[in-house]
């Protein structure tokens, strides 16, 4: 067994080795010569970032169980739920359209969230998650197409485009996906998802 | 043993790896492949850059609503849907359109073309100033979706038969394909080779 120094880092962002001291509450360690953000400072506490990223699995399926928006024109009522938007797509033979949206809209955040909370969940019981590092892969290789905020502004947007000539209104759906996406945010700011691998809480059942 | 100390970059863990033992070799955590460099980078990138650049064309040009109101069509592109937008008094929300719609797209094109000119032609130019460019563009990626989501709402919001009825222009297509082309060059492209040549000198 090879004894790793866990001050000594790589930054993955430009290669340059170097020696990072204990990051204080409430900063951010950047790499000496990219500027990359190579650590935030741990939160203590896992409870945190389980707490809101439950809470954002709560406010997700209300999100999608509830009427999201609806659309009222010559008399006529349209109630729509989350998934109708691909839903649509995908009657109207979009399915390109139609896959893309579901997966960045609602797919790939929803499997960010079941799986951070799997993740912290046995990591708080002292249990080595299933496939720990694959899932932990997973989780970061979804970011970029996690675009639950994207989707928000782009309702905005609609609705400022509908406004003109018929009556738009949320429903509830709609409000628990607002809550869904701030509680993700907040969430994913206190967490670093690279020192999970690290916690004592993993010490007692044989951390990788 | 020849061994060397590496950080695996998806997960984080700091290991050893045995040189020369030949085929793939995967990070003993997250399974992720080790590599020094990605390899291809800077032909992949450009081959997704270049497919980017010529479909952002079509993408404005060709309309990417086909409205029927009351029996009337009208065709859309992008730059008319934030005219209309401006010109309706909504100038906030035009120009979050125009940004995220125009402005972000081109902004990736040139940003990713422009790292890998300076790392083919000019590698001692200034390289935190590339690093940084890297993270914008890497930063702005999702945001250019804005459109196709607007898309989805309106067709899947209008849907009052002969009255009113929104269905996606060939436009859309374009668009995305470039919303997803770019952000896989962003992908492709290693920020590493940025710094290459200072280990070299060294």
């Amino acid at each position: 067994m090879v004894k790793i120094d866990h001050s000594v880092v790589r930054c993955t962002s430009c290669d340059g080795w170097q020696q990072l001291p204990p990051v204080p509450p409430s900063h951010r360690a950047r790499c000496y010569r990219c500027r990359a953000l190579l650590q935030r400072s741990k939160h203590p506490s896992l409870d945190v970032p389980l707490a809101l990223s439950l809470a954002a699995l709560i406010a997700l399926a209300i999100a999608n169980g509830t009427p999201f928006l609806s659309l009222e024109y010559a008399g006529i009522r349209q109630s729509n739920f989350l998934v109708t938007g691909a839903m649509a797509l995908w009657q109207d033979d979009h399915f390109f359209l139609s896959l893309l949206v579901a997966f960045t809209g609602i797919l790939a955040p929803a499997t960010q969230i079941s799986l951070v909370c799997y993740l912290l969940l046995s990591i708080r019981r002292g249990r080595l998650p299933w496939k720990f590092g694959r899932t932990l892969r997973l989780v970061t290789a979804l970011g970029p197409w996690s675009m639950a905020g994207v989707y928000l502004i782009g309702v905005f947007v609609a609705s400022a485009k509908l406004g003109q000539f018929a009556a738009l209104v949320e429903g509830t759906g709609f409000y628990a996906f607002v809550a869904m996406v701030l509680l993700w945010t907040a969430s994913s700011a206190t967490l670093d998802p690279r020192a999970l691998g690290r916690r004592p809480e993993l010490n007692a059942g044989g951390a990788p | 043993m020849n061994t060397t100390p590496f950080t695996c970059d998806e997960c984080g863990l700091q290991c050893r790896t045995h040189e020369a033992t030949g085929g793939t070799q995967r990070c003993p955590h997250c399974h992720a492949r080790i590599e020094r460099r990605k390899p291809g980078s800077a032909q992949r990138t450009a081959a997704l850059l270049i497919a980017a650049g010529i479909l952002y064309i079509p993408a404005n040009l060709l309309p990417i609503f086909e409205v029927q109101l009351l029996g009337r069509t009208s065709n859309d592109t992008i730059l008319e849907g934030v005219a209309q937008l401006i010109a309706s008094g909504m100038w906030m929300i035009g120009a979050v359109v125009f940004i995220a719609s125009i402005a972000v797209p081109l902004l990736k094109i040139l940003g990713i073309g422009t790292l890998l000119l300076a790392s083919r032609f000019k590698p001692d130019s200034t390289r935190l100033g590339r690093a940084r460019l890297f993270r914008v563009v890497e930063a702005i990626g999702p945001w250019s979706m804005i459109d196709i989501f607007v898309v989805s709402l309106m067709v899947s919001l209008v849907r009052f038969g002969t009255l009113a009825t929104f269905a996606p222009g060939p436009g859309a297509v374009c668009f995305a394909c470039v919303v997803i082309l770019t952000m896989l060059a962003v992908r492709g492209f290693d920020p590493r080779t940025i710094w290459d040549p200072v280990e070299e000198k060294v």
